[in-house]
């Protein structure tokens, strides 16, 4: 969810309580869980505020979801929403969707997650402009979970059809994989027609997960992958087929899942995660969606830092860290699963609870706190060192990156953009985000300095995706504001043409002409 | 759903609650008391008796009425409590088979778990009678600063009861929770629960529903009947001063000093003085009667007992110092506990926190309504309740030299689990002895010997480089168990640590179907009562007739006059015998008779 620098007053009807309230709390790039947890009054209301919200375009996706190439009927309110200074730079990972959880076992297709209901609006009648705006509604750094929904609509779609790229194809595959192809992500979520191609790609290449995994992980993948392909296509009516899908996909909303997996800085999709099917396969007194969660959560606990666990930063107060204590704990404590035939699942679940809780602990106590920031900033002077290597060394880089987004966020909230920008491009070095390139060349544009840096932040950023709107944009706004209003004009007609016309855009490229014109 | 009840097993009195559709409440018991005396006795004629009935007759009755085993429960003979008791108490106390500690009350040495079984025992049966449903599960209480081996008694009490124990959860954090519960705060109280043996203070933060335990302290030792003593011995002393006698020798004057105690004590709560009177309380052996009568004020015995507030006082000091509190952090401090009526406590309380303490929870009852709760919210599916709570004591290994290395510290939060890695002290060591201690004393033997084990068949290898994985893990039901690893052949032995003090298994096995024994003659003797009363009452309805109809000659009347005096005859037989065929068919003929018998003399 971003902001977007709209005057209040120029709002059509007037915004309720809540609606203000939310605008009030929404900073930067924010995940509708998180709102959802701050709000405080309950998922269901703040979820019809923000789509207000939505409406008058005070917020918009995270991610690039602006651009066309994504957009879908239902979202002509997103698109029209004024992009006068994006702020985009989602540094924080926003919720994964739940969703493949549920379409693993559900034959019917599985239209997005609880996000969708936000940027979808009306439960969508065609699949495919849904995955659509699933795909887009995600933050940048789950791309991978983007495939994943897509692999339930079947790549033989025409519309979805095109060339393959084997370089990310294989992301999707396990979790450590992906984890270590952490380079390509970024360009996914900004182009969802290439997310949907490497699916096509994962699906033909359904032979080549057997050397990945070993045949029992195989299994269920292709099952699941197979089953959609029935209903939507063997189906004789498939809209119909499709109907139920928005019912079902909400039970997992009502459960909380991207709330608890999406307080946590995961670095491995929750999407992308392949649980073990032997487990996923026992019999006792959870849900599959649990299953996958504490399957999910113990496997990834290991790999992230406490502040990414809790999902607040370094300099969080006692408060904020309780709170995460808490949510983790109503979900992992034994107790809740007392007298259960939980099986495995209990144990690992405790396992949690005892790491959450050892976590917990060492951040409540300063000097606990003290000694453990220091073998976290040498765990990332060592790898920073050594350079690339292993998986476990990829996962610390991402460790490393996190932390000083951490940083660069606390400047950035005090102020200093100077430094936020340098400690964002130290995070990059790390792990190259589109976002946050972005989000270089917008503090920079303004705070007003360094600005010859601004535009070559921009351009990198176009050089990963040419049609990348806010970079359009905001390159636009940089040669605007250096003079170069040829270069502005020629940049805002990009993003113009790109955004099909968006009104906003529009102003822009108006504003240059008339100056010109001066 | 099978109900759960929640026990607050006091050391003067119980109580139990439950909660129905939500709500709490607590069950009055027969006598429509909400708490019940955890006294247990045998009578002359061997049964049992419990509560408010044992507590009355345990003047005539000293020696084998057992009052506050709860301060005996999970100790081990000759530790300094046991002493202590063997000092103060009535009742014999006597050593058991494993060095634990057993009352001899009749021809029968009862194991501290059995006497805390039949305490536990009544207070099923008060909720099973206000419910009108058996009950086998439930949440018992026991004091924060309760080792492993008391809380593993404790169960075992359950046990033989027949409760199935789900939790046994720590008093204060108890109140805690009723004090917190249904209500949405976000707040960080403190529990001081002054009860009549044990006094226990806890930290707790509350929020969104979870009771997250920040610290917890006290002392086993301290609490009303130590108030109690020190009236008794105050009042003792000055008998002595004026008639050269000991009261306390005696068994019967010490009784009934314990009762004038406590009941003084009670009134000092709401008046400045009260006057104990004890006539008769001893006879000289010339024949000379002594009498007691004196006037106690609340000053005196504020005086009496100002140590002991200050030692409470001291306790809290400590804990919030262990949590890295300052008072000023907590936001309300709630008393739980008879004694914490007694206005002297109740101002240092509020000197110490600095804010007036919370008057939401009964004093009384708040213990077994949390109990209730936590039952509730173990076995109910969708419930926003979860307790954090935390190790009072902590976990460690005895290490060469007698030392005590701590694993788990205390107050950590339960479940928890930790391990480290050991070496071995000798070249070519076999094998390595784990000894488990719980407690704070840097030596070992100080502290609480939990359990031990050993780890065989080491590779023979210098000193110090066999290397032993030993884990230690307290589960959310705070028990414990350990397991040693060589880390190098992987060998693995573990044990969960039961209290080397308590029962066996077999002990506990025979205690339990004794019980059952018991409880099938306590039903028949209930029943057999119940056929002799109506004997009883059908034959005084039979002689009354008869008077009425003593002057009728006439042949009617005789016969049923001879048939009623067969009938009676026949009915006072049976009573005799006291055999259940015997009076059921007493009773049978007796009411047909009755019936006859009363036609014919209405006819008159």
């Amino acid at each position: 969810m971003q902001k977007q620098d709209v005057d209040y007053r120029s709002l059509t009807g007037s915004p309720s309580p809540e609606e203000f309230f939310l605008l009030s709390r929404v900073k930067g790039t924010v995940s509708v869980a998180q709102i959802c947890s701050v709000s405080g009054f309950g998922k269901e209301k703040t979820l019809a505020a923000l789509e207000r919200l939505l409406e008058f375009g005070l917020l918009v996706p995270a991610s690039n979801g602006a651009g066309p190439s994504v957009s879908t009927p239902e979202q002509a309110p997103v698109r029209s929403a004024p992009v006068p200074q994006p702020q985009p730079a989602p540094v924080r990972p926003t919720a994964p969707s739940p969703q493949p959880v549920a379409a693993r076992q559900a034959p019917e297709p599985i239209i997005g997650a609880d996000d969708d209901d936000l940027f979808g609006g009306a439960p969508a009648a065609a699949p495919q402009p849904a995955a659509k705006s699933r795909a887009d509604s995600h933050g940048s750094f789950v791309p991978v979970v983007e495939a994943r929904a897509d692999d339930l609509f079947e790549a033989d779609s025409p519309v979805f059809g095109g060339s393959s790229r084997p370089a990310r194809s294989r992301e999707v595959q396990s979790p450590s994989q992906s984890a270590t192809q952490m380079p390509a992500r970024p360009v996914a979520p900004s182009e969802p027609e290439f997310v949907i191609e490497h699916t096509a790609h994962v699906i033909s290449h359904d032979d080549a997960d057997d050397e990945l995994f070993g045949g029992a992980r195989q299994e269920p993948r292709s099952e699941a992958v197979e089953a959609p392909r029935v209903s939507l296509f063997d189906d004789e009516a498939p809209p119909v087929a499709a109907q139920p899908a928005p019912r079902a996909q909400r039970a997992p909303t009502e459960q909380d899942i991207p709330e608890v997996v999406g307080l946590c800085r995961v670095k491995i999709g929750w999407d992308d995660f392949v649980p073990d099917p032997t487990l996923m396969a026992l019999d006792v007194d959870i849900d599959e969606l649990r299953k996958r969660e504490i399957l999910f959560m113990y496997e990834n606990m290991e790999l992230m830092s406490y502040y990414e666990l809790f999902g607040v930063d370094e300099q969080a107060d006692r408060r904020e860290v309780k709170k995460a204590y808490i949510t983790l704990s109503k979900r992992y404590h034994p107790d809740l699963f007392f007298r259960k035939d939980v099986g495995e699942f209990g144990v690992r679940a405790e396992s949690l609870f005892k790491w959450v809780t050892k976590a917990f602990q060492t951040l409540q106590n300063p000097q606990k706190k003290d000694a453990y920031d220091a073998e976290l900033a040498a765990q990332h002077r060592d790898e920073h060192q050594s350079g690339l290597g292993s998986e476990a060394s990829e996962a610390r880089k991402e460790e490393a990156y996190s932390i000083l987004i951490g940083r660069a966020q606390r400047l950035e909230r005090a102020g200093d953009f100077s430094g936020a920008v340098d400690e964002y491009r130290n995070a990059l070095s790390f792990h190259r985000d589109t976002n946050v390139i972005l989000r270089c060349a917008n503090l920079l544009l303004r705070a007003g300095i360094r600005l010859d840096e601004a535009a070559m932040y921009a351009r990198a950023l176009l050089g990963y995706d040419p049609n990348h709107l806010e970079g359009l944009v905001v390159l636009g706004n940089i040669y605007e504001r250096n003079g170069m209003l040829e270069d502005a004009l020629d940049a805002y007609e990009r993003a113009v043409s790109v955004s099909g016309g968006d009104a906003s855009v529009v102003v822009h490229a108006e504003r240059v002409r008339v100056q010109m014109a001066q | 759903m099978q109900r759960v009840i929640g026990i607050d097993l006091g050391t003067t009195n119980s109580c139990v609650a439950i909660v129905e559709s939500g709500t709490p409440r607590v069950i009055s018991n027969k006598g429509g008391y909400k708490t019940t005396p955890s006294v247990v006795a045998i009578s002359e004629s061997g049964r049992r008796l419990v509560g408010q009935m044992a507590k009355r007759q345990a003047i005539t009755n000293a020696r084998h009425t057992v009052y506050a085993s709860k301060r005996l429960i999970g100790r081990k003979w000759g530790s300094p409590a046991v002493a202590h008791c063997i000092e103060t108490c009535p009742y014999e106390i006597v050593p058991g088979p494993h060095n634990d500690v057993r009352i001899k009350l009749r021809a029968k040495e009862y194991s501290l778990p059995e006497v805390s079984s039949i305490i536990l025992q009544e207070m099923k049966l008060i909720a099973e009678e206000s419910l009108g449903e058996t009950v086998e599960l439930a949440v018992v209480t026991v004091p924060a600063y309760f080792n492993d081996a008391q809380r593993q008694a404790t169960k075992d009490a359950g046990r033989i009861a027949g409760l199935e124990i789900l939790r046994i959860i720590n008093e204060p954090t108890a109140a805690a929770l009723a004090y917190g519960y249904g209500k949405d705060m976000d707040r960080r109280i403190a529990i001081y629960d002054l009860g009549g043996g044990t006094f226990d203070i806890s930290v707790l933060e509350i929020s969104g529903g979870v009771f997250d335990v920040l610290s917890t302290a006290g002392d086993t030792f301290l609490g009303g009947e130590d108030f109690d003593a020190r009236i008794i011995e105050h009042l003792a002393y000055e008998f002595a001063r004026e008639h050269r006698v000991d009261l306390r020798k005696d068994e019967m004057s010490l009784q009934r000093l314990r009762d004038a105690a406590e009941r003084a004590k009670i009134e000092l709560t709401n008046k400045q003085d009260t006057e104990i009177s004890l006539p008769f309380i001893y006879t000289r052996e010339g024949g000379e009667a002594l009498h007691l009568q004196t006037l106690l004020t609340r000053e005196t015995f504020e005086e009496l007992v100002a140590d002991l507030v200050q030692r409470t006082i001291k306790i809290c000091q400590a804990t919030l110092q262990e949590a890295g509190l300052e008072i000023s952090e907590i936001d309300d401090v709630v008393l739980v506990g008879g004694m914490t009526r007694m206005p002297k406590i109740q101002t240092a309380v509020k000197e110490f926190f600095n804010r007036e303490p919370a008057k939401s929870v009964h004093p009384d009852e708040a213990v077994a309504i949390g109990a209730a709760i936590q039952g509730a919210a173990l076995v109910e599916q969708d419930n926003d309740v979860l307790l954090l709570d935390v190790t009072p004591h902590s976990l460690g290994l005895m290490v060469h030299g007698g030392g005590f290395e701590k694993l788990i510290e205390a107050q950590s939060t339960v479940p928890t689990s930790h391990s480290h890695v050991f070496t071995t002290i000798r070249d070519n060591q076999p094998s390595v002895k784990i000894v488990v201690f719980q407690g704070e004393s840097p030596r070992a033997e100080e502290n609480e010997l939990l359990g031990e084990f050993v780890l065989h068949g080491l590779r023979p290898a210098p000193a110090g480089e066999v290397e032993i994985e030993v884990s230690f893990d307290i589960s959310a039901d705070g028990i414990v168990s350990v397991a040693a690893k060589d880390t190098e052949t992987g060998k693995e032995q573990s044990i969960t640590v039961t209290a080397t003090s308590g029962l066996t298994e077999d002990e506990i096995k025979n205690m339990i179907s004794e019980n059952q024994d018991y409880l099938v003659q306590l039903k028949e003797s209930e029943e057999i009562e119940k056929h002799r009363a109506a004997v009883r009452k059908l034959i005084r309805e039979i002689e009354k007739l008869a008077s009425q109809v003593e002057d009728d000659a006439s042949e009617n009347v005789l016969e049923a006059k001879r048939r009623a005096e067969a009938a009676v005859d026949s009915g006072r037989e049976a009573l005799e015998r006291d055999q259940m065929a015997a009076l059921q068919a007493a009773e049978e003929q007796l009411e047909m008779t009755f019936q006859t018998f009363r036609g014919v003399a209405q006819a008159i």
